[in-house]
């Protein structure tokens, strides 16, 4: 761990107990001329770095009470009757009050007179065997003195507690903390040692200036306002990300609920659902990356046999589910919709997913591997192709293109298909993907009797336009001096 | 999707008036055909795969003239039965079951007209044809052969013609080793015999799927063209021919088909050259559409895309012309209606539905993870779902789950799924060596492995942070704020020890008794190997396991 520049009170500490070797808190706030509680927190910092041991210390201290106070100057209760009493050694009870005794006193002092076994009362008369001598208690008062408190120790602990009990004395606990270089603080101290030395213009104020006033006393040196900030680099999202996040907020301000699915696909969902004849250029291995040696069973899917059906029906070709359970990395999202709509099946039904695909292609500028499609299905009673192109013509507005046409193509699980271009104010007309009405056969095979738009846009093209990026390779660049603009 | 060639001076002539190069421009995206290119009068076009009939300017042109008018309605072929016959031994049964024929008498042909047909033959071997595999077509100067053609399966050893564009005789073990097409589609048959087509004479025509015989080899000379068409599926063969031989005919000539002959049963068959009938109703096109259109107006524009069409009871009763093998139902004319009525003429139109939209759940967690990092000043980036095997099985640190390889790789590094996103966030710094120190960086993406047979995708988090000093207690302290304010719980460690990691710097990550992820100082070994020269420590936890159900979607 790399150790952070102490402060002038922290390295002031090691200092000091370099020298001390040991010291308490409170000795420490006295030399250092702060508060304890501050330096409280300060030690804590410096034992978080591994540089002090801290022991905790409670200290117990003696104080007398006010009715202790009024005692040590005349003395206890039981002391001055027993003065009082002459030589004859007896006393009436009665006459204690003309000698200027309060009740209470009276009280008090002939019950310790009782207790301490000075005297006793017969008759009315207090009779006392001798002149007692100066008892502990009466010493440990007069102990008080020179001084507001007196630190509890073995020696007074005995007799205090009586007089706690007779609510002469208090007890106050004060908390301190012996503290003590580690052998790395010490390593640290010896370091610093040289460098202790105040500065006389500073240009950082240390807690110890704040704690202490000094900051007031020392001149700060102005900060350069021309001066180029310190390199920093805060945490940020990928712009790639931030792109998507964008278009999500679009659609689902146009009302869809997003979905996603697995990138590992059987080529049943990806292709033959989506009506996609087997042997067909496009299932072939030049254009769809497929997983070595291993398959997937199609038994738990329930329209496995419709799917069989509509293809031998119409494409008049046996079809093969070991073709179908191959898996793959889908190369489009529409195998989410299929799947969507064959969980869903009721309308209505508005989705859309932003979420990567993968061809079997080269990298370069204009070709990736791996991009991400922004998909969406519209299903209801009523859809109708024009509804469609005012979805796409919605959209394109909203993420900012002005115009858009519509031009025939082809996929095989739409009918009719459109592509989308849209007008660039530097590139011209850009193609930016393909829609069309679910053929039948499509809606058939995942049990769906309404009509359904979908839709499947590239979202790389659209996040390059966005972001001003000409290579396709920029766009998810893995470089921290690209992402930071360093 | 693919592409051709064509001449635009031969594209005119083959509509049969003149129009500018702007003009044809404007129509052509009307027939799915997109140019690519133009350079002289060779135009290169991007046609779509289901119109095999646009792969040759014949049968582009036919389009374009319904489209500019020229000529509009069905395109009617007039044909005879040949007197060629195919005569089919039962021998190719389990090799090459199926042939079709058709005899196409009085060409006109040029060198332009060889060129497409060639081009035509080349993209419906490799589309529908699946480069060969299930059709192949052979085209021959009729004027050299004999009228009966025997389809049957010799021994390679026995098969001895010239092949086409050689001078001398081999047999057909040579023409497999030696020719270019040999060498290319040999895998396709069988080692030791291959079907054949052989005149009554003898001659040896050619030696399907490979290669055909050069003395009847088609010219520009050639009056009468025989084509054969063999394969494993029935259906393709008989698309291939009539694709085909329509197409021929758009430079005059005309078709006769050949009656294949059951050797054994005497069984004979024909292309099948029936108008497929369809019936579609103006409201059809309303409910597909969205666009009230009279009957007369519907009949109107379907003659535009040269389909036949009349009104029988309020139905339109439309003919399909023969080279259409795209059509299968309803839809599939609708959307020529909507083309020949234009697409940009529909106007676009709102659908009220009340629904309303949300983001997933999971990727809403998976943002609140991604702002964790964030506040933690770590830096997004985004790497690729594949690797190199390497790479793979270097961090795939769960003993029981093994990689998932691609069968088909197609650039180096890219072989395999990860098992981790570690690799990833490692070539990140690699990349990164330029940028200041230091180099926080975080991943939120998926990955994949199998287990126990099984394939398993997981949504990862991912957190590396390298410096010029950096230990594993950096990396804890923040794993240890992340799960706390993604989950509330607390992380313990548990020692745990991989190669990849500095012994007795690396750990199990636990949270409520289950584990999540792993958390290690990277070897500098490994460190030096990733070409990163700065330590590093990195963690990896799987979201799904951490947060629970709510952020999967896989079962």
């Amino acid at each position: 761990m790399s150790s952070p520049e102490l402060s002038l009170i922290q390295r002031k500490i090691l200092n000091f107990l370099l020298r001390t070797k040991e010291a308490k808190l409170s000795e420490l706030a006295k030399e250092l001329n702060v508060t304890q509680e501050g330096l409280f927190s300060v030690a804590e910092t410096l034992k978080n770095l591994g540089l002090l041991k801290i022991e905790e210390i409670e200290e117990r201290f003696l104080k007398l009470t006010k009715e202790g106070k009024l005692y040590l100057e005349q003395g206890l209760p039981e002391r001055r009757i027993v003065n009082l009493v002459g030589k004859d050694r007896e006393i009436d009870i009665n006459s204690l009050y003309k000698l200027g005794l309060s009740k209470e006193e009276i009280a008090i002092g002939l019950k310790w007179i009782k207790e301490k076994g000075w005297g006793y009362i017969q008759k009315g008369k207090l009779i006392v065997n001798k002149v007692p001598e100066i008892g502990e208690d009466e010493k440990t008062i007069q102990l008080f003195n020179n001084t507001e408190s007196i630190k509890e120790n073995s020696k007074v602990e005995k007799v205090a507690e009586i007089l706690i009990r007779r609510n002469l004395i208090t007890v106050e606990v004060k908390k301190d903390g012996a503290v003590q270089l580690t052998k790395k603080g010490e390593e640290e101290a010896q370091k610093l040692e040289k460098i202790v030395s105040e500065p006389q213009e500073i240009k950082i104020i240390s807690s110890y200036d704040v704690l202490s006033g000094e900051w007031k006393k020392k001149k700060i040196k102005k900060y350069n306002l021309e001066a180029k900030p310190r390199k920093y680099y805060g945490g940020a999202f990928h712009p790639y990300y931030s792109f998507e996040e964008k278009v999500r907020e679009i659609l689902v301000g146009m009302g869809f609920e997003e979905s996603d699915g697995p990138f590992i696909e059987p080529e049943f969902w990806v292709f033959d659902v989506l009506f996609q004849r087997q042997n067909h250029p496009a299932r072939e291995l030049f254009d769809t990356y497929r997983l070595k040696n291993l398959k997937t069973s199609l038994k738990s899917i329930e329209n496995v046999k419709i799917v069989k059906e509509l293809h031998e029906k119409t494409y008049g070709e046996a079809w093969s589910e070991d073709v179908a359970s191959r898996l793959v990395l889908r190369g489009q999202t529409t195998c989410v919709s299929v799947r969507f709509l064959f969980e869903r099946k009721k309308p209505p039904i508005k989705m859309f997913v932003i979420s990567d695909v993968f061809r079997s292609d080269v990298i370069d500028a204009t070709h990736h591997i791996q991009f991400k499609q922004i998909e969406g299905i519209m299903g209801e009673y009523g859809v109708t192709f024009r509804h469609l192109l005012g979805i796409l013509d919605e959209f394109y507005k909203k993420v900012g293109f002005t115009e858009i046409r519509f031009v025939p193509s082809y996929f095989p699980f739409t009918e009719p298909s459109v592509e989308i271009i849209a007008k660039h104010e530097k590139l011209g007309w850009i193609e930016m993907g393909g829609a069309g009405m679910f053929r039948p056969e499509v809606l058939k095979a995942v049990s769906v009797n309404f009509p359904v738009a979908a839709w499947g846009l590239g979202f790389d093209r659209l996040a390059m336009v966005a972001l001003g990026i000409d290579d396709i390779r920029k766009l998810r660049t893995i470089n921290l001096s690209e992402l930071r603009g360093e | 999707m693919p592409t051709i060639k064509i001449n635009y001076e031969d594209l005119v002539g083959l509509i049969g008036k003149s129009f500018e190069p702007n003009k044809i421009k404007e129509v052509l995206p009307n027939a799915k055909c997109n140019v690519e290119s133009i350079e002289g009068n060779i135009w290169i076009l991007e046609v779509t795969s289901d119109r095999p009939d646009h792969f040759s300017s014949e049968g582009i042109a036919r389009t374009l003239k319904g489209l500019l008018g020229v000529e509009e309605g069905l395109r009617k072929f007039e044909s005879k039965i040949s007197k060629v016959e195919v005569i089919v031994d039962e021998s190719v049964k389990s090799i090459r079951p199926f042939i079709m024929s058709a005899v196409i008498d009085d060409l006109k042909l040029n060198d332009e007209s060889i060129v497409q047909m060639m081009q035509l033959q080349d993209k419906l071997h490799d589309g529908i044809g699946q480069r060969r595999k299930l059709v192949s077509i052979g085209t021959y100067d009729l004027d050299k052969l004999g009228r009966r053609i025997f389809y049957k399966v010799m021994k390679l050893k026995d098969i001895v013609f010239v092949p086409l564009g050689y001078k001398t005789e081999m047999n057909g073990k040579e023409i497999l080793d030696l020719t270019e097409q040999g060498k290319k589609f040999r895998n396709i048959i069988p080692n030791d015999v291959a079907p054949i087509l052989e005149d009554e004479r003898g001659n040896i025509l050619s030696m399907p799927p490979i290669i055909n015989g050069e003395q009847s080899k088609v010219t520009e000379n050639t009056k009468n063209i025989f084509i054969d068409v063999t394969g494993l599926s029935k259906v393709r063969v008989e698309d291939a021919l009539i694709v085909l031989s329509t197409s021929l005919c758009e430079r005059g000539g005309s078709i006769e088909w050949v009656k294949v002959i059951e050797k054994n049963t005497g069984n004979v068959t024909l292309p099948n050259d029936k108008n497929k009938d369809l019936k579609i109703t103006s409201k059809d096109i309303k409910e597909n559409l969205g666009l009230e259109l009279e009957n007369n107006k519907i009949i109107k524009l379907l003659k535009s895309v040269r389909f036949e069409a009349n009104l029988v009871d309020d139905e339109i009763l439309v003919k399909v012309p023969i080279y259409r093998r795209d059509v299968f139902s309803n839809v599939d004319i609708i959307e020529d209606v909507a083309i020949a009525f234009g697409y940009n003429n529909l106007t676009p139109e709102s659908f009220l539905m009340k629904t309303i939209g949300k983001p997933s759940e999971k990727k809403m967690l998976e943002r609140k993870a991604k702002l964790v990092m964030i506040g933690m000043e770590f830096q997004e980036v985004v790497t690729p779902f594949l690797c190199s095997i390497e790479r793979a099985n270097n961090w795939n640190y769960n003993s029981e789950s093994k990689v998932i390889e691609l069968e088909n790789p197609s650039i180096e590094g890219y072989e395999s799924v990860r098992p981790s996103l570690i690799p990833g966030l490692l070539n990140s710094i690699r990349y990164s060596a330029h940028a200041s120190l230091p180099h926080r960086v975080f991943e939120v993406g998926r990955v994949a492995i199998v287990m126990n047979s099984k394939i398993h995708e997981f949504t990862n988090i991912a957190a590396a942070i390298s410096d010029d000093k950096v230990d594993l207690g950096e990396g804890h302290m923040r794993l240890f704020w992340f799960i706390k304010s993604m989950t509330g719980n607390e992380p313990k460690l548990e020692a745990f020890s991989f190669d990849k990691f500095i012994e007795g710097r690396s750990a199990r990550i636990k949270v409520k008794d289950s584990l999540v992820g792993i958390i290690g100082e990277v070897n500098p070994e490994n460190l030096l190997r990733e070409g990163i020269r700065n330590p590093t420590v990195v963690w990896e936890l799987n979201l799904e396991e951490l947060l629970g159900s709510a952020s999967t979607f896989f079962k």
